[in-house]
């Protein structure tokens, strides 16, 4: 999708009027690097594209989302908690929920000034997006997940290591978001494939039962 | 219209905007929704619905077999979307009995399937050391009794329940509310078991066979999720509804 050289975006765009839409896919149109727009009019079907389109950054008018809905507008979708945003206002909208945008344009703004926002949103990269995903466990973290895989629960972790549950309880977070694994029995396997845990002593206490 | 090829779309470029409405309607060519999604392929075996259909419409496949070609268009649209534009009034058409059957036989498909990855599994371990096959092997083991159980549950407890409420005999006490969100365990031990697979196996697994195990896994991760908000977002409000207007 993308071509030699210069970047090539996919963009979506939900918003509700066709003269606003139009006038954004032409005016995008004279940059290559934005000419791939996909638009809907409504939120359900542009939601319902989203996860499988994944574009790049999507540009949405926050009047399509219901009021109760708008100061949550990452919670829409999965999805959504990476794309950058860019809100579409005219009319009146609440300050606090165009806080959650990457940017925003409006009618009047100048064409150089809107593209230059587009980029400047996509360059930013969002927080969500940057779990440390490579990362190896910390030695505290180890600790922790040996002791969730020999069945201690949080209460007794937090004392054996003089920290608070609150701290257990973020360490176990850390752990699953960087192995990708949540259940007891997948951190036991994960101690053991690791040998943190003694394969012969588990051998044998398997045998046992 | 007349050219409009029912294929995702290619690039994300603009498509034209009723794409996925239009591309599950009832005068869809039934091979072109396989090969939108070829996913489906599980959907028409848990209908009972064999290939070699030639160049038939949704409608006409499902007067063939007696589905209610809403419910078939439901169905198709939830396991091709994540998410899945549902109809408004879908509360009031949604066939129950129907979707029941549908879940059951899901059920029966995944009785049948968790052994087969099972077995597959104990193949691959095999190339790895002795302990590895072990390791898994009590996992396994943990995972059959666990979907076991759950499913179980839902056909001797839950199903027999809402076809009481459906032919209009309220339950002993019971009530849709005390289904177990358990699934959620289901999926997050399989996506689980994905990772170790993937990324922490050694190397010396034979690979082939680990790319097999891996294929199944995520077939059957994304199959199980869909199972879960056919649950979720279809059956449990659709009971619920049932149960407020046997209370009023």
């Amino acid at each position: 999708m993308k071509t030699d050289r210069s970047p090539h975006y996919r963009l979506m765009l939900i918003e509700p009027s066709a003269l606003v839409s139009r006038g954004i896919r032409s005016l995008l149109a004279e940059h290559p690097e934005f000419d791939n727009l996909t638009v809907y009019h409504d939120l359900a079907h542009g939601l319902e594209q989203l996860t499988r389109l994944r574009p790049d950054l999507l540009l949405i008018n926050p009047s399509v989302i219901d009021f109760q809905k708008r100061l949550f507008v990452r919670t829409l979708s999965p999805a959504l908690e990476e794309i950058p945003l860019i809100a579409i206002v005219y009319g009146l909208m609440e300050e606090e929920a165009l806080k959650q945008y990457d940017g925003s344009i409006g009618l009047y703004d100048e064409p150089a000034h809107i593209v230059r926002k587009l980029r400047k949103a996509l360059e930013k990269q969002h927080p969500h997006s940057v779990p440390s995903r490579h990362d190896d466990l910390s030695n505290r973290e180890k600790e922790i997940l040996v002791a969730v895989a020999r069945g201690l629960t949080n209460k007794e972790i937090a004392d054996m290591h003089h920290i608070s549950i609150y701290t257990v309880i973020s360490h176990r977070k850390n752990i699953s978001r960087k192995t990708g694994i949540k259940t007891i029995s997948g951190l036991t396997i994960y101690a053991l494939l690791h040998q943190m845990i003694d394969q012969e002593e588990w051998m044998a206490s398997e045998g046992r039962k | 219209m007349k050219t409009a090829k029912t294929t995702a779309p290619v690039e994300g470029r603009a498509l034209p905007e009723r794409t996925a409405s239009w591309l599950f309607s009832p005068k869809s060519k039934l091979a072109d929704l396989i090969q939108a999604n070829y996913k489906l392929l599980f959907v028409l075996r848990r209908l009972g619905i064999v290939l070699g259909f030639g160049e038939i419409k949704v409608e006409e496949m499902c007067r063939r077999y007696a589905i209610s070609p809403d419910f078939f268009l439901l169905i198709c649209r939830i396991h091709s979307n994540e998410n899945p534009l549902l109809p408004d009034d879908w509360l009031q058409r949604l066939p129950v009995n129907e979707l029941i059957d549908y879940l059951h036989r899901s059920h029966l498909y995944y009785a049948h399937q968790i052994p087969v990855l099972r077995n597959k599994i104990r193949e691959m371990a095999r190339s790895c050391e002795p302990i590895h096959l072990k390791i898994l092997e009590r996992f396994l083991d943990d995972y059959q009794q666990e979907t076991d159980h759950h499913f179980a549950y839902e056909e001797e407890t839950v199903f027999p329940y809402i076809h009481q409420l459906v032919a209009g005999h309220p339950g002993n006490g019971y009530n849709i509310e005390q289904f177990e969100h358990n699934h959620s365990n289901i999926e997050e031990k399989l996506h689980d078991l994905q990772n170790i697979v993937l990324k922490y196996l050694p190397e010396s697994c034979q690979p082939e066979l680990r790319d097999e195990v891996l294929f199944d896994i995520f077939l059957l991760e994304e199959d199980l999720h869909k199972h879960t908000l056919l649950e979720n977002q279809l059956l449990i409000p659709y009971v619920a509804q049932l149960e407020s207007h046997e209370n009023r």
